[in-house]
C-alpha cells in the first residue's frame, strides 16, 4: 500500500500541528480496588514471588489494567474464581501471617465491589464523542491488541459496534491522517510514535484521573545531542488541554501497569539471565529466546545458531525469509504452530518421506546418539583429533557440536561422515546411512519450498490492511503440516532462558500462563 | 569553511526551485516543505564530493514514504552536476574551436524552453578573466542580440549540423523539442541528452525496490514555467532517479534490498557517492559495509527498530570529526528531526 504524496503531507501536518486534549475520568470503585491491591501486595512482602500468590496477583493486576486501558468491566466469572481462591487462603494466612489477613479481607471486599460495579467511564466518553461525531466513525486506540475483542463486545452491547473503530499502534504505522484519535489510558502504555508521529492532528487522551503522566518524557528529542549541534529543535511539545486537574495521589497509589504488560521476564518460564548462564544445561534443557507475540501470546525458541524460522517482513520486496531465530526482530511476523509444538519443517518432511520417515529418522538418531556418547566419554578435543586422524577435513569444536544436533542432518562432506561412522563403529553402513541422510535432506528441502510457497500465497492473497490490523495470518499446509500461523512479533526479550526442550515452539497465552502459575 | 545551503561546490548547478507537483488541474504547485528539504539534503550531500571523511545525515520523519526517493533524486542530480562539470571544459574547447560564423543554437537563459538560432562569432575574455563564447542571434542592426556564454553554461550551446544553413535575419526562438522536456527542464543548464546514457549510478538506496518503484511513478511532478502562458512539462520522480530496470538500460539509482546476502556489485563503474538508507533495518545491517560513500539515513518514528538505529547513530556521532562539516544543511521543517556530522578519517 502506497500512500499518496498529499496523504504523506497530511502526516507531516499532524506532526507539526498536533493538539492534545486530556479527558480525565473517575471511577471510585476501580480506584479503591487498585489501591487495595497495592496494599495487599505490600502486605504480602516477599511472598508475592511465591508460586501460591504470583499467578493470582498477576490476574488481579491484569483485571485492573484492562479496566484502566479499555472500555471493559470486570469479567464476573473470573472475579468469582479469584474471590473463591482468595477466600480459600484466608485461614492459612491467618495462621501463618496474621498481619496480612486484614488486607486480604479488604481485597476480597474491593474485588466484590469491582465485580458488581456497572461503571465503565471509558465507554461513556467514547459514547459521548461518537454521538458528537454523527455519521463519522470514531477511531479509538487501544494499547494492547488482546483488548480489542472484549472492547468490541462491550461496544456492541452498547450499540456502538459500527460507530467506533478500534485500532492498535501497529495499524497507525500504515494509516493516513485521521481527523481525530481517542487514546485510552496513560501515554506511557503506548509506543512514543503515537504522540511524536501522530496520525491525527487532534489526539484525545482519555485516562483515569489518578494515573500520572509526564508529558516531558514523551517529547524527548530522538537524538540526545546538544541543541546547538542539531539542525532542528526536536519535536515540539504541543499544548495539552485538560478538562480538569489531575488529583493528588497517595504514595504507592499510582499503578505501574506497563511493568505488568510489557516486561516478559515476569512470566515464570524458567531461569533467566546470569543465573541460567552460570551453569551448564542439564539433560533436556536448552537456552531459549522469548518472543512476545500478537494478542499477548508468547513463544520460546531455541537459542541456537542453526535454529531458523520463517518470517514475513511486509517491508521487504520478497516478504518471506528463513532466518536464524537470533535475527528475528519486532514487527516481523513469525511462522509458528498454533497447536502443539515441534518443528513444522521436520513434521512436513516426515509426511513427504511417508513410510520411510520412521526408519530414516531412526538411522539419523543412531549415528548422532553414538557420536554424542563418544563426546561424553572422550571429550570434545579428543573426538576432534580422532576424527581428523580418520580422514575428517572439517572436524573442529563448532562443527562437532553441529553434527551432534538433531537439527543437523548430515555433514557437508562425505569424508567427515565416514570418519564419524568409523569412530562410532558404524563404518560398514556408510553408503546406506549416507543415502538415507541424503533422502532426509531432500525431504527437508522440499518441505521448506512447500512451506514457503504456501506462506507466499497466503501473504499475497491477504488483505494487507487486515493483516496489519490483526497481526496474524493463518496458514494451512497440505502435506500434513497442520495449522500454522504467522504472528506479529511485538517484543523480543533481551534475556535468555534455560527451559525444557518440551517448552519450545509452543504458542502460549500470557494471560493463561499467569493464571496457571 | 563550510558553505551555506546548496552552494557548496562551484560549477554548473541545477535549480530545484523549478520542481513542483502537478496539481489536480494540471497546474504547478510547489513541493511540500518536507519533500523540498529531503531533496535538498540529497543534493547537498551529493555535492560534498568523494574526498574527505564520510558524511552522515540522519533524518527522522513521521512517515518514510517518498523521503528516500526525493533524497535519491537530489543525490542523482548532484552526481550529474559533477559528471557534467568534468566534461564542460572539453565541451567548451570544442565549441571554441568552431570556425567563426558557424551556425549554433542557444537555449534562452531566462526561459529555458526557448531555443534561439544564431551564429558563433568567437571567444572573448570577460572582465573577470574567464573566457566566454560569443553568440549573435539575428542581425544586430535589426534588433538582434549578442550573448556571452560562460564555461559552466556551455551546455546551452549546440552546433547546428547543417553546414549550408543560414541563420535567420531576425532573432527567432522556437520551443525546444526534447526527448523528455521535464528532465531537460530540471537539469538545465546541464546537457540532458547524456543523462539517459549509461553512466555511474549517482545513488544507492538500501530499501525496498518495489516501494521505490511505486513511489517513483506514483506522483506527478512538474517544472515551473518561466512564461505563465506556456504549458510546463510534467514527469515523475523516476525521470530523475532512473531506477535500474535491468536489460542493460541506463540507471542512475541502484537499489539494494535490505535482506540481500551480498553487497551490490559496482565492478565496471564507480560506486555511488551517496547511499540512502531507507529505514532502520537497512542502516543497522549494511552501514559498515557501505562506508565508502556518504550516508543519508531516513528513519521513521513508527519503525519497530527506530530506537536501535537512533542508538547506533548516537554511537557513530561520538566518532565524529571535530572539523567543520563540508556543508550546512538548511533548517529542518516541521515534523523532521535531523542530525548531520562527518566521521573522523580512518
Amino acid at each position: 500500500m502506497t500512500r499518496s504524496l498529499s496523504q504523506v503531507s497530511g502526516l507531516y501536518a499532524c506532526a507539526t500541528e498536533v493538539q492534545i486534549s486530556e479527558r480525565l475520568v473517575e471511577d471510585d470503585v476501580l480506584r479503591r480496588y487498585s489501591s487495595t491491591l497495592n496494599d495487599f501486595q505490600l502486605a504480602l512482602g516477599e511472598a508475592v514471588e511465591e508460586e501460591q500468590w504470583r499467578g493470582v496477583l498477576r490476574t488481579l493486576r491484569r483485571l485492573r489494567f484492562d479496566a484502566l486501558a479499555a472500555p471493559v468491566t470486570a469479567e464476573p466469572l473470573e472475579c468469582d474464581d479469584l474471590h473463591a481462591f482468595l477466600s480459600s487462603q484466608r485461614q492459612r494466612v491467618r495462621a501463618a501471617t496474621p498481619e496480612v489477613e486484614p488486607t486480604l479481607v479488604s481485597m476480597l471486599e474491593a474485588l466484590q465491589r469491582f465485580r458488581e460495579s456497572p461503571a465503565n467511564p471509558l465507554l461513556e466518553v467514547i459514547a459521548e464523542v461518537a454521538d458528537r461525531s454523527g455519521e463519522k466513525t470514531t477511531p479509538v486506540l487501544l494499547s494492547e491488541s488482546r483488548l480489542r475483542r472484549p472492547s468490541q463486545v462491550a461496544l456492541e452491547k452498547a450499540g456502538m459496534g459500527l460507530r467506533v473503530s478500534l485500532m492498535t499502534p501497529p495499524e497507525l504505522r500504515a494509516s493516513s491522517a485521521l481527523d481525530s484519535l481517542m487514546v485510552l489510558g496513560a501515554p506511557r502504555w503506548f509506543p512514543p510514535h503515537v504522540f511524536t508521529a501522530p496520525r491525527a492532528a487532534n489526539l484525545m487522551v482519555v485516562r483515569h484521573h489518578w494515573i500520572t503522566v509526564d508529558w516531558k518524557r514523551v517529547w524527548r528529542a530522538s537524538f540526545q545531542v546538544a541543541k546547538s549541534e542539531r539542525e532542528d529543535t526536536g519535536p515540539k511539545p504541543p499544548v495539552i488541554y485538560r478538562d480538569r486537574a489531575s488529583v493528588d495521589i497517595a504514595p504507592g497509589e499510582e499503578v505501574v501497569p506497563e511493568l505488568e504488560v510489557r516486561v516478559l521476564e515476569d512470566i515464570p518460564l524458567g531461569q533467566s539471565g546470569a543465573d541460567a548462564a552460570s551453569r551448564l544445561p542439564e539433560e533436556g534443557e536448552v537456552d531459549a529466546i522469548l518472543l512476545k507475540l500478537e494478542d499477548a501470546s508468547l513463544v520460546l525458541l531455541e537459542d541456537d545458531e542453526g535454529n531458523q524460522a520463517y518470517i514475513v517482513d511486509l517491508d521487504e520486496d520478497d516478504p518471506i525469509h528463513r532466518v536464524p531465530v537470533q535475527e528475528v526482530v519486532e514487527g516481523v511476523f513469525i511462522l509458528l504452530r498454533t497447536e502443539g509444538g515441534g518443528d513444522y519443517v521436520v513434521d512436513m518432511a516426515n509426511q513427504l518421506l511417508r513410510e520411510k520417515a520412521f526408519p530414516s529418522r531412526a538411522k539419523q538418531d543412531l549415528w548422532k546418539q553414538k557420536l554424542r556418547d563418544a563426546v561424553t566419554a572422550q571429550g570434545t578435543p579428543a573426538v576432534v583429533e580422532e576424527l581428523k586422524r580418520r580422514g575428517s577435513r572439517r572436524a573442529n569444536t563448532s562443527n562437532l557440536r553441529n553434527w551432534q544436533s538433531p537439527r543437523n542432518i548430515k555433514t557437508q562432506d562425505r569424508a567427515d561422515f565416514d570418519a564419524i561412522l568409523a569412530l562410532v563403529g558404524l563404518g560398514d553402513q556408510g553408503d546406506d546411512l549416507w543415502q538415507t541422510m541424503d533422502l532426509i535432506d531432500r525431504a527437508h528441502s522440499r518441505a521448506g519450498q512447500e512451506i514457503r510457497r504456501r506462506l507466499l500465497a497466503e501473504v499475497r492473497g491477504a488483505d494487507r490492511a487486515q493483516l496489519i490490523r490483526n497481526g496474524r495470518l493463518e496458514v494451512e499446509l497440505d502435506e500434513g503440516g497442520g495449522s500454522l500461523a504467522a504472528l506479529r512479533v511485538q517484543e523480543v526479550s533481551g534475556e535468555r532462558y534455560r527451559v525444557l526442550r518440551s517448552q519450545l515452539n509452543q504458542v502460549l497465552s500470557a494471560v493463561q500462563t499467569s493464571l496457571a502459575s | 569553511m563550510p558553505t551555506e545551503g546548496l552552494s557548496a561546490v562551484s560549477g554548473t548547478q541545477v535549480d530545484i526551485s523549478v520542481l513542483g507537483l502537478r496539481g489536480g488541474g494540471g497546474d504547478w504547485q510547489p513541493l511540500p516543505d518536507w519533500a523540498r528539504y529531503v531533496l535538498e539534503v540529497g543534493l547537498g550531500v551529493g555535492r560534498v564530493g568523494d574526498e574527505g571523511p564520510q558524511c552522515i545525515h540522519a533524518i527522522v520523519v513521521p512517515a518514510r514514504d517518498f523521503a528516500a526517493a526525493f533524497c535519491a533524486a537530489g543525490a542523482v542530480l548532484a552526481a550529474y552536476e559533477r559528471e557534467s562539470s568534468a566534461s564542460a571544459e572539453i565541451r567548451f574547447q570544442e565549441l571554441s574551436a568552431l570556425p567563426p560564423g558557424s551556425l549554433v543554437t542557444l537555449r534562452d537563459g531566462r526561459d529555458r524552453r526557448r531555443l534561439l538560432t544564431g551564429r558563433f562569432v568567437g571567444v572573448r575574455q570577460a572582465y573577470d578573466g574567464a573566457l566566454r563564447l560569443r553568440i549573435e542571434i539575428g542581425d544586430l542592426d535589426s534588433g538582434g542580440t549578442r550573448h556571452q556564454v560562460p564555461r559552466e553554461e556551455v551546455w546551452r550551446v549546440s552546433e547546428v549540423d547543417r553546414k549550408d544553413a543560414q541563420p535567420p535575419k531576425q532573432k527567432r526562438a522556437r520551443v525546444l523539442h526534447a526527448i523528455n522536456s521535464f528532465t531537460e527542464d530540471v537539469l538545465f543548464p546541464l546537457d540532458a541528452r547524456r543523462f539517459t546514457e549509461p553512466g555511474n549510478p549517482g545513488c544507492l538506496v538500501v530499501g525496498s525496490r518495489q516501494r521505490m518503484t511505486d513511489e517513483a511513478v506514483e506522483q506527478g511532478l512538474m517544472t515551473k514555467a518561466a512564461n505563465p502562458r506556456s504549458r510546463p512539462p510534467s514527469g515523475v520522480l523516476d525521470d530523475l532517479l532512473s531506477l535500474e530496470k535491468g536489460g542493460g538500460k541506463a540507471s542512475r539509482t541502484a537499489v539494494l534490498p535490505v535482506r540481500s546476502s551480498k553487497p551490490p556489485d559496482f565492478s565496471g563503474s564507480l560506486p555511488p557517492p551517496v547511499t540512502v538508507f531507507d529505514g532502520a533495518n537497512g542502516y543497522l545491517k549494511w552501514r559498515d559495509r557501505l562506508r565508502s560513500s556518504h550516508a543519508i539515513v531516513v528513519l521513521d518514528r513508527t519503525e519497530p527498530r527506530f530506537d536501535d538505529a537512533v542508538a547506533q547513530l548516537q554511537r557513530d556521532y561520538v566518532q565524529r570529526s571535530a572539523d567543520p562539516t563540508p556543508w550546512t544543511p538548511p533548517p529542518a521543517p516541521g515534523g523532521i528531526e535531523a542530525l548531520y556530522f562527518s566521521l573522523k578519517s580512518s
